[in-house]
C-alpha cells in the first residue's frame, strides 16, 4: 500500500512542528510543504528583537537551509494556496500547480487586519507580521523621526517598544481603554503607559484613528478621534490579525473564529486538519472554544495534527492563555484565566510602584488558575505548569501571594507534607 | 525571489495577501504575474499590452517610476507592492 501523500500549508510553529511529528512516526511518506513566504523558516517571535538590534536578521531563523532536504521534504517556498477542493483532494497553487493530497494541514496563520480607516495604501505603513515585514520597517526606521503604531496590543506594543529604544519620537494609539487589552488588566496596563510616557512616548489609548494623512503618497501623520493629529513618516499596523483561510472560501468547511476542529484537530472536512493560528479549539481551563493564537500552542497543536495524520490517535489537551514581553525592559507575562469576569474566583494583587512591579494571582477554591505579572517574573514558569497541570504542589494560596516561589520553596513543601 | 503583495481591491480580487515569484525585475514579475493570475485579477491589472493606467507598482515603498520603472532590478529580499491608485483614500493633509 503507497504511504499517503501528506500536504501542509503553511511553514511557521505549527506546520514544522507537524512535518516533525509526522517524521517521528513516518520516514518515508512523501510530505510537501506549501508556503507563501519567500523566505520562511524563521521565528515570529524574533521579529520584534530584530527591531530592537537585539539579533541580526539571522537571529531570527528558527532552522537552516539544509532542513527541508534534512526532513525529506518538498519545499514550495513563496507559493500561495488558492483554493481546496476536498472531493477531487487538490490544493490549487499560485504557480499554477494542481497539487494533489491524501491528508492536508491548514496551517496558514493570521493576516494582519487592517483597519477600515482611509489612508492605510499610502507608502510608508506596514504590517508587523513576517520577516519581510520586519526587514521593510527596519530600513525605514533611518528615514523617520517619527513613528505611530495604531494598537497596541502584543505585537504593536513589541514595535513602539522596539522604535522608542531606537530614539525615535513614538506613539502608541490604542483604541480599546488601555494598552495590551488582551494580555493586561487596567493596573499593570497604566503602569506600562506611565513608563512609556516617562520614557517619551506619546499614548492614546480609548482613542481610535479616524485618518492616515499623506504626501505625496507617503504618510505623514495620523488623525485620532479626539482631533489631534500625530505626526508620523513611519506607521505600523497592528490593529490585529485574523486566520488566514481566504482559500476556503469554496471548501464546505465548519469556520466559526476559525477553522472549528476536534481534538485530533481535524476539521469538518475529511483528511483535512487544522493547527496554529487558524483553528478554533477548547480552552483547558474553561472549555470555552477560541483561536489562541500564540507560539506555544501552534507547536502543540501541529505536533498533535502531525501525529493524527501519521496514524497515530493522540488528544490535544486544549490551549491555555499565555503571552510574555517586555516594555522598555521591564517583563510582563499573563498566563490563563488572568482577567476572570465573575465572582468565583479570588484575587491577590500587589503593586510595587518602588520596583514598578504587580503581581496578581487568580484562584479557583485553593487552585491557582491565572497570573498577571509585571516586572519580577522569575516565578512565571513555575505559576505555568501550576496553572496548566491544576496541581499546586502542596503549596497553599497564601503561599504563592505572599512573593516568589522557587523550586526549593516547592520540594521543601512536599518533603514537608510528604506528597506531590 | 521577490515578494509581491497585493493591497485593496487587488487582494479581494486574487484572495491572497501575497507571495513569492523568481524574477529579476519588475517586467519579469509583471510577466509572470499575467500567466498565474485569474481573468478577474489580470482584468484589473493589464489592459492591451501593459498596465491599467491607474495600477501602482511599488518596490520596497517606492513607486518604480523613481527606482527605474519596469526594469528595477528585484532581489531576494525585495517586495513589490501592487495596488490601484483610487484604492488610496488618503487626505491630502498635513499634520498640524
Amino acid at each position: 500500500m503507497s504511504r499517503p501523500h501528506q500536504v501542509i500549508i503553511g511553514a511557521s510553529a505549527a506546520g514544522l512542528a507537524a512535518v516533525e511529528a509526522i517524521r517521528q512516526v513516518d520516514t518515508a511518506c512523501p510530505i510537501t510543504v506549501v508556503s507563501k513566504e519567500p523566505m520562511p523558516l524563521y521565528s515570529r517571535v524574533g521579529l520584534t528583537h530584530f527591531m530592537t538590534r537585539d539579533v541580526g536578521y539571522d537571529g531570527m531563523r528558527m532552522r537552516d537551509d539544509a532542513y527541508f532536504d534534512r526532513m525529506k521534504v518538498r519545499a514550495l517556498m513563496g507559493v500561495a494556496a488558492l483554493a481546496v477542493d476536498s472531493k477531487e483532494r487538490r490544493v490549487e497553487l499560485s504557480s499554477g500547480e494542481r497539487l494533489a493530497y491524501d491528508r492536508l494541514l491548514v496551517a496558514s496563520g493570521s493576516d494582519a487586519i487592517i483597519p477600515p480607516i482611509p489612508g492605510t495604501e499610502l507608502r510608508g505603513i506596514h504590517p508587523c507580521m513576517t520577516n519581510m515585514d520586519a526587514k521593510a520597517i527596519d530600513d525605514a526606521v533611518p528615514r523617520a523621526t517619527e513613528a505611530a503604531v495604531i494598537g497596541a496590543g502584543l505585537i504593536g506594543i513589541q514595535v513602539v517598544d522596539a522604535f522608542a529604544r531606537r530614539g525615535l519620537r513614538t506613539t502608541a494609539i490604542e483604541m480599546m481603554p488601555h494598552l495590551m487589552p488582551a494580555m493586561a488588566d487596567q493596573m499593570s496596563a497604566t503602569m506600562v503607559e506611565e513608563d512609556l510616557r516617562a520614557s517619551g512616548v506619546r499614548v492614546f489609548s480609548g482613542c481610535r484613528a479616524t485618518e492616515i494623512l499623506g504626501k505625496d503618497g507617503h504618510v505623514s501623520g495620523v488623525r485620532v478621534e479626539s482631533g489631534d493629529v500625530v505626526p508620523c513618516q513611519l506607521l505600523v499596523l497592528a490593529a490585529g490579525v485574523a486566520p488566514n483561510l481566504d482559500f476556503l472560501d469554496g471548501a464546505d468547511v465548519t469556520v466559526e473564529r476559525g477553522l472549528v476542529v476536534d481534538a485530533r484537530q481535524r476539521t469538518s472536512l475529511d483528511g483535512i486538519y487544522a493547527a496554529g493560528d487558524v483553528a478554533e479549539t477548547a480552552d483547558l481551563l474553561t472549555s470555552e472554544r477560541w483561536v489562541n493564537a500564540i507560539w506555544p500552542e501552534a507547536l502543540n497543536q501541529g505536533r498533535v495534527a502531525g501525529l493524527n495524520m501519521a496514524g497515530v490517535p493522540t488528544a490535544y489537551e486544549g490551549s491555555l492563555a499565555m503571552n510574555v514581553t517586555a516594555v522598555l525592559h521591564n517583563p510582563i507575562a499573563s498566563i490563563g484565566l488572568w482577567n476572570p469576569q465573575n465572582g468565583d474566583y479570588q484575587v491577590h494583587a500587589i503593586r510595587d510602584d518602588q520596583t514598578r512591579a504587580y503581581r496578581k494571582l487568580v484562584f479557583e477554591g485553593d487552585q491557582l488558575v491565572g497570573a498577571m505579572l509585571l516586572g519580577r517574573y522569575d516565578d512565571a514558569g513555575i505559576l505555568h505548569n501550576m496553572i496548566r497541570t491544576r496541581t499546586m504542589f502542596s503549596l497553599r494560596p497564601h503561599d504563592l501571594a505572599r512573593g516568589r516561589v522557587r523550586w526549593g520553596n516547592i520540594l521543601r513543601s512536599i518533603d514537608r507534607v510528604g506528597k506531590v | 525571489m521577490a515578494e509581491v503583495r497585493f493591497l485593496g481591491r487587488i487582494r479581494k480580487a486574487a484572495g491572497v495577501s501575497s507571495f513569492g515569484i523568481d524574477a529579476s525585475t519588475v517586467e519579469e514579475l509583471l510577466e509572470q504575474l499575467r500567466r498565474l493570475l485569474r481573468p478577474a485579477v489580470q482584468e484589473l491589472l493589464f489592459r492591451d499590452g501593459g498596465l491599467q493606467e491607474d495600477v501602482e507598482v511599488q518596490v520596497n515603498d517606492q513607486t518604480i517610476s523613481s527606482t527605474g520603472g519596469l526594469n528595477t532590478p528585484l532581489g531576494p529580499f525585495d517586495r513589490v507592492t501592487l495596488l490601484i491608485g483610487g484604492d488610496r483614500r488618503s487626505s491630502a493633509g498635513q499634520p498640524a
